[in-house]
């Protein structure tokens, strides 16, 4: 166990001076492979074994699929699509800001590249429109942290490799949380809208302008259901759904929408193989750290020592999700819930929680931490887009991260707003 | 002193070059990688959605791309800095500290990287003679020569870097 003490202030340690997390994670395990004595061509055997998985092949093809979709520049159909949907209401943008992220986020799976191509879009609109800069950052960074939860969701994938958890069961459980953080920032923008006055829209759209504007964006809202649509119906596996998913991209955008050159397409292809490098390594990395806590039986002795309390279950569940909401705040969502599941699911086996539903308020937990100072990338995007200091932005978004928790804790306590969709097609 | 300046910059310059063109090169094989796993996988799904017949090593030879893919990208997302990392306390520490914190780093970095050298070259030497059991003849040495390169690529990189630092000290 001392190993595995040193193990994990090394792991700190790394982090803190600046060493990727994937190769925090692989050096701070050498030192229990040392101390243990455990020989060391075994590291090269796991790290290899931990991604040798069909299931992961879908993680380069949908994220080639996003980006293909992103350089598309398919930004701009949706935010008129979702103008469109949500009308001449007071606080029109902030509005459609939320919808377009929703679309978005079923398109590219990412919060980051929501934040950066929605933002520069939208942020200098709703500026001129009279919005403050810092909301329209704010509204801006927090919409965009549904991406990683709508399906097709790589934090979904990866969970459900490692839980072995059905990748279609959390497609479909991630639906109406996904609409409920959707819902609830729209709350939020409401509240807003009466106590300051927010401006609406003054142009009325006619009906055949609305008719072009639905036609243009139709082939880009598509994609996600192409994939779910796939999925459900046993058409195709989670992994040939991201290679359908990555044509379909790829033909839309350079034979429909003709804004992507074959060469451009090559730089896209290259950028997306680095990506699927940098996220995929921290499976590998996480599991040789993950086998070496479950080694030293460590998941286990924290489970017992929680369960051995007096505390209750929706206590240890409101320990936890404090426990994610602390770590996001450091930490990227894919890394962290790498980190925290082997950790965490001999916990919630002695809690009788289903697996699905505790990938579910994972994500949503360690998604809020995408846009909570003092290393939310989505804030940091949003802030040097809408030029407005971090200060400003970090107090204009607690009330969109009083919206999330409210969510956490819904989905948390109530297994069957994550449950009744994926029960529904069993 | 001009020739002191040479001999100082000859070795950093050439290092560059040989990063540069290492970048290159590993791009490019992982760009074709890509590339040819959605080739297979898409012919793979058509053959089994029209003929009932999906190719029979596709999923082996898409798995071992994949790898290649991981460590190398991997690789290639410490040169461009693009790994999830945490940076708060770096950049709040004064300068001196930071060089401190980089040499740790890059100290740390090249013995993870030697590690994966050794131990994954011992790898591709006994996996070398063994042939996948799918494909006929392919050795699965060569899956595990990802290894070995990521950590070379880095390497490569880290050795760049701490050359930048001399020179900052120098400086």
């Amino acid at each position: 166990m001392l190993y595995i003490c040193l193990m994990i202030i090394c792991f700190f340690v790394l982090m803190a001076i600046r060493v990727p997390i994937p190769f925090a994670l692989l050096a701070s395990t050498l030192v229990y492979y040392f101390g243990a004595e455990i020989p060391l061509n075994i590291v090269v055997v796991r790290l290899l074994r931990s991604f040798d998985s069909f299931i992961l092949l879908a993680i380069p093809f949908f994220i080639l699929a996003g980006r293909i979709m992103s350089e598309a520049g398919i930004s701009d159909r949706l935010i008129r699509v979702a103008d469109l949907m949500v009308g001449r209401v007071k606080g029109n943008l902030a509005y459609v800001n939320i919808v377009v992220s929703m679309f978005f986020g079923g398109i590219t799976g990412t919060a980051i590249s929501d934040t950066t191509a929605i933002g520069s879009i939208l942020i200098p609109s709703m500026v001129k429109k009279g919005y403050s800069k810092s909301f329209s950052a704010a509204v801006t960074a927090a919409s965009s942290t549904m991406g990683p939860i709508i399906p097709p969701s790589l934090m979904f994938i990866i969970y459900g490799s490692i839980a072995q958890v059905s990748i279609r069961d959390m497609f479909l459980a991630g639906a109406i949380p996904g609409l409920m953080v959707g819902i609830s920032q729209m709350a939020v923008v409401k509240i807003h809208s009466l106590k300051y006055d927010l401006p609406r829209r003054e142009e009325v759209i006619s009906p055949h302008e609305a008719f072009r504007i639905i036609r243009d964006a139709t082939l880009a809202i598509m994609l996600p259901v192409i994939i779910l649509g796939g999925i459900l119906f046993g058409i195709v596996s989670p992994t040939e759904a991201a290679v359908v998913a990555a044509f379909y991209a790829a033909i839309i955008a350079i034979f429909v929408y003709r804004t992507l050159t074959f060469k451009r397409l090559l730089t896209v292809i290259r950028d997306s193989a680095v990506e699927t490098g940098s996220v995929s390594i921290i499976i590998a990395a996480a599991a040789l750290f993950g086998w070496a806590l479950s080694n030293e039986q460590a998941p286990q002795i924290f489970a017992d020592m929680l369960m051995e309390s007096s505390a209750s279950k929706w206590q240890i569940l409101l320990m936890i999700n404090l426990m994610l909401f602390g770590l996001g705040m450091f930490m990227d969502s894919i890394p962290a819930i790498m980190i925290v599941t082997p950790v965490f699911l001999p916990l919630f086996t002695l809690l009788n929680i289903e697996p699905l539903h505790a990938g579910l308020f994972m994500s949503i937990n360690l998604i809020t931490g995408l846009a909570t100072p003092p290393v939310g990338c989505c804030l940091f995007a949003a802030s040097i887009i809408s030029e407005s200091p971090m200060e400003k932005i970090s107090r204009a978004i607690i009330p969109f991260l009083a919206a999330n928790v409210i969510v956490v804790m819904l989905v948390t306590y109530i297994p069957g707003i994550t449950l009744f969709i994926p029960n529904l097609f069993k | 002193m001009e020739e002191n300046d040479v001999h100082n910059t000859q070795p950093a310059g050439m290092l560059d070059k040989a990063v540069r063109v290492t970048k290159i090169i590993t791009c490019t094989y992982m760009t074709v990688l890509l590339i040819v796993m959605a080739l297979i996988l898409g012919v793979s799904i058509l053959l089994r959605f029209f003929f009932d017949q999906p190719v029979a090593w596709s999923n082996t030879i898409t798995r071992y791309a994949y790898i290649h893919i991981v460590l190398l990208g991997a690789a290639i997302s410490y040169l461009e800095g693009s790994h999830a990392q945490i940076d708060v306390i770096y950049h709040r520490v004064p300068q001196k500290m930071k060089i401190v914190f980089d040499l740790v780093h890059y100290g740390v970095m090249l013995f993870l990287c030697l590690v994966l050298t050794v131990m994954g070259g011992k790898h591709v030497l006994t996996m070398w003679h063994v042939h996948s059991p799918v494909l006929a003849g392919f050795p699965l040495g060569a899956v595990y020569l990802a290894v070995p390169l990521c950590a070379v690529v880095m390497m490569m990189y880290i050795f760049q870097q701490l050359a930048g630092i001399t020179c900052r000290k120098e400086g």
